[in-house]
């Protein structure tokens, strides 16, 4: 019988604001990735930024959302990134949020280390219980063959708070 | 309490060659949840069976973005579950991942239900979506692919994993 997986690989939680994360040096001996955050930015970010082997290009992305802009108002939409330089990932907590409040989002990587290009699938969200209260859905591509060997996590002008934390885990299929 | 063992694969395949579908078969009952995991390139609509059952007792629901636009759908009394079905618009413009959990797969009193995620980063396309086989069998087989002859491309990855709850 195979062994069990989902090994956590490292993680870190913030002991004081920070304005970017990095995974480095991730070992290449996992089939699959796991990414898991919950953070909070000190000011008004909507997002913060996800790149790989610090590249600053080739991101795709299809975004699904939901959010409450007001009592009884609710949007869903759509809309997508070409190209980018960052993957840009929705639903982070922001400083007008509830206190105690931080976002919830997971991101899954298979054949990270694969010559393909690497698709992605990831969720974010930010329950507020008080309004916005966004939900993402992501699928997207980084157009690159390079086996994925960090991950780096910056907000876009802001810090993530003290307690924010990330965590990497890899998937064996053997 | 110990926990026991967990997200443990219990097969893989990369394809050495176009394939049409892929089956687990003997799939142990001895996990709570299953999930699938596929990566690679289907040149048309994802479709999944279980026990081999290709009578109409599949049905689904989903929403998904297409282009910028989102939309839904649902299907019922199917002979399968169209995991990616886009309006039959085909898949065949990039690298695309579905990821599928399967709930209580081995209880042999309720139908089965599943979730699933589908996504393709370059082709606009990523689905959520949630699908239910009529029957009360426990889940020993399960049929992944395409809809189209040989519609999974060489390259293709496909794992299946068991998740214990306990």
């Amino acid at each position: 019988m195979s062994s069990p997986t989902m090994t956590l690989i490292t993680s870190q939680t913030l002991a004081s604001s920070s304005s970017s994360v990095t995974f480095s040096s991730i070992p290449q001996t996992f089939n699959n990735l796991i990414v898991k955050t919950s953070v909070r930015s000190d000011a008004n970010d909507t997002s913060y930024k996800w790149t790989f082997n610090g590249s600053s290009t080739g991101y795709y992305s299809r975004n699904l959302y939901t959010y409450v802009a007001a009592p009884s108002s609710y949007n869903v939409g759509s809309y997508s990134q070409s190209n980018a330089s960052y993957l840009d990932i929705d639903a982070i907590v922001v400083s007008v949020y509830t206190g105690n409040i931080f976002n919830n989002a997971e991101m899954y990587i298979p054949n990270y280390t694969s010559s393909n290009y690497k698709s992605f699938s990831c969720e974010s969200l930010a329950e507020n219980n008080a309004g916005q209260n966004p939900m993402w859905v992501v699928g997207g591509l980084w157009q690159n063959t390079a086996a994925i060997t960090s991950i780096t996590f910056t907000t876009n002008g802001n810090n993530f708070v003290t307690n924010s934390t990330f965590y990497l885990y890899g998937i064996s299929n053997s | 309490m110990a926990a026991g063992a967990t997200y443990v694969p219990i097969a893989t395949q990369t394809l050495g060659s176009a394939t049409t579908t892929y089956t687990f078969s003997s799939i142990p009952s001895t996990y709570t949840d299953l999930i699938l995991v596929f990566d690679g390139i289907i040149n048309s609509n994802t479709i999944c069976r279980f026990n081999g059952d290709s009578g109409t007792n599949y049905s689904e629901n989903h929403m998904y973005s297409n282009n910028g636009s989102a939309s839904n759908g649902s299907e019922v009394s199917i002979s399968q579950i169209y995991i990616g079905d886009f309006i039959n618009t085909p898949m065949q413009d990039g690298q695309s991942n579905t990821i599928m959990h399967i709930q209580n797969y081995a209880n042999t009193s309720t139908y089965k239900s599943c979730l699933w995620r589908l996504n393709n980063g370059t082709g606009s396309k990523i689905q959520v979506g949630v699908g239910l086989w009529s029957n009360t069998a426990a889940i020993n087989s399960i049929l992944f692919g395409s809809d189209a002859t040989n519609g999974m491309q060489s390259g293709s990855t496909i794992t299946l994993y068991g998740i214990a709850s306990a």
